[in-house]
């Protein structure tokens, strides 16, 4: 299984390093939410530091929506969902090699976001860097695992990629609260305080892991 | 055939007189709320609904998991009208608590936990109802539809728990010291429970009757469509 879930990761990161379009996408998107934020609250005239964190957030989801929602698209289009069911591959190997390059997209993303969120929001990068990590990193999983199961969903769908958004929002609202909250006690050094946020996604995060991997065979039946 | 219909018939009957019965206690024969005089006596349908909406995604959650284990159309109609019964519900329960909310708290709307999970409730299943309207094949409708309802089941446990520790000013009918109202209340509260249940009940069943109806439809069309080319 993780030798399938390795060649399917393989080659897709080889489709996205020859046409680069994801990647582009996202981090694009990305910086033009954060210049939309620029202007919509001025940061030369107020202190965003006590929304710097929602606003990382937001920044980060949005971008990263838009590049999940396209997971399969080339399976669809081509159609090598159905080569790929009747390969001997095991469908849990699918939902894996999804996650680790869309997790891989993320976090160059968020590798170009966020230090550039610093400097123009004008908020001082002084904060614990293990913690900081922790926080950034299971808040992105708990996205990444929600995100793909259901763009996977929403592959069924018509106009399943307009849909994805109404549906993963929602959905992510303990992410979002968690994420937001955990960051921001970390930027303000409560670090203690960030702790117990994470415990509710680390909560999501296995709890969607489970989902995503148990249901990876009717994702494909249908 | 006859004698459940007359089965159904008596159900109905029941149901009439449980909402007779539940609207002259929480008009008649309940007192007035000390501070909040008559607005309260919104509560008889909120907390009705409220809690029939529990059974009603509770109910669809489980059909949802029988279907994914063993795939039945019928599992699906149940679970579908569940769920569309229930959403009507969520928005009796949001609406409802509004108005009561303009009165008791001087505002529409708080971030409350319970409000604000409510409303997370509300989004999830009317994505549900979403992604069923745009899948035509009616096995991968009821495939995807029941995942959904599954995955939008377990998130709101985590929703309340995040919400709550995010803040928290609703009041608590049902508290370790009993129910926290006059003995008349408590009584026109559950008459009005089983009053939204029994309407529930009898809206589901008309519901899954007709998606029934469509589906024979449906499989005959296919089939005279197979005769006549």
């Amino acid at each position: 299984m993780i030798r399938d879930a390795w060649v399917l990761f393989t080659k897709d990161l080889v489709i996205e390093a020859r046409t680069r379009e994801r990647v582009a996408a996202m981090a694009l998107f990305a910086f033009i939410v954060l210049v939309t934020f620029g202007f919509a609250f001025d940061p030369a005239r107020t202190d965003l530091r006590p929304v710097f964190a929602g606003l990382v957030w937001v920044e980060i989801f949005l971008a990263g929506q838009m590049g999940i929602a396209r997971s399969f698209a080339v399976e669809r289009e081509t159609d090598v969902l159905t080569a790929i069911r009747l390969s001997p591959v095991d469908p849990m190997a699918v939902i894996c090699a999804k996650l680790m390059v869309n997790g891989l997209l993320l976090l160059v993303v968020e590798a170009v976001a966020v230090p550039l969120s610093f400097s123009l929001f004008h908020v001082p990068a002084r904060f614990p860097l293990a913690p900081f990590l922790l926080v950034m990193a299971l808040t992105t999983l708990g996205f990444l695992v929600s995100g793909t199961l259901l763009s996977a969903v929403s592959l069924h769908l018509r106009m399943g990629e307009l849909l994805l958004p109404l549906f993963l929002f929602p959905l992510l609202v303990p992410v979002i609260l968690g994420g937001v909250e955990s960051l921001g006690f970390v930027l303000s050094g409560h670090v203690d305080a960030a702790y117990g946020w994470l415990r509710i996604i680390v909560a999501y995060d296995a709890l969607f892991l489970a989902l995503s991997l148990w249901l990876s065979d009717s994702l494909w039946e249908v | 055939m006859a004698e459940r219909h007359g089965l159904w018939t008596t159900f109905r009957a029941v149901v009439a007189a449980l909402w007779l019965a539940g609207l002259y206690m929480a008009f008649i024969g309940t007192p007035d709320e000390r501070t909040l005089g008559p607005s309260d006596r919104i509560l008889f349908i909120h907390l009705g609904a409220a809690w029939t909406v529990a059974i009603a995604y509770s109910l669809a959650a489980l059909l949802s998991l029988l279907y994914l284990l063993r795939p039945q159309p019928r599992y699906d109609r149940w679970a579908a009208a569940s769920v569309e019964v229930g959403t009507v519900l969520t928005t009796a329960v949001l609406v409802s608590g509004s108005i009561w909310a303009k009165f008791a708290w001087g505002t529409y709307w708080t971030w409350d936990p319970r409000l604000t999970t409510t409303a997370v409730l509300w989004f999830l299943y009317l994505g549900y109802l979403m992604m069923r309207s745009s899948i035509d094949r009616p096995d991968q409708r009821a495939k995807v539809s029941a995942i959904w309802a599954l995955v939008a089941f377990l998130d709101v446990p985590i929703v309340f728990e995040a919400v709550t520790w995010w803040r928290s000013i609703h009041p608590e009918v049902i508290t370790t010291q009993g129910f926290a109202m006059p003995g008349s209340m408590v009584v026109a509260v559950f008459v009005f429970f089983a009053a939204v249940v029994g309407l529930f009940i009898e809206l589901v069943r008309l519901r899954v009757r007709q998606a029934e109806i469509e589906s024979g439809i449906a499989v005959r069309k296919a089939q005279w469509m197979g005769q006549h080319t």
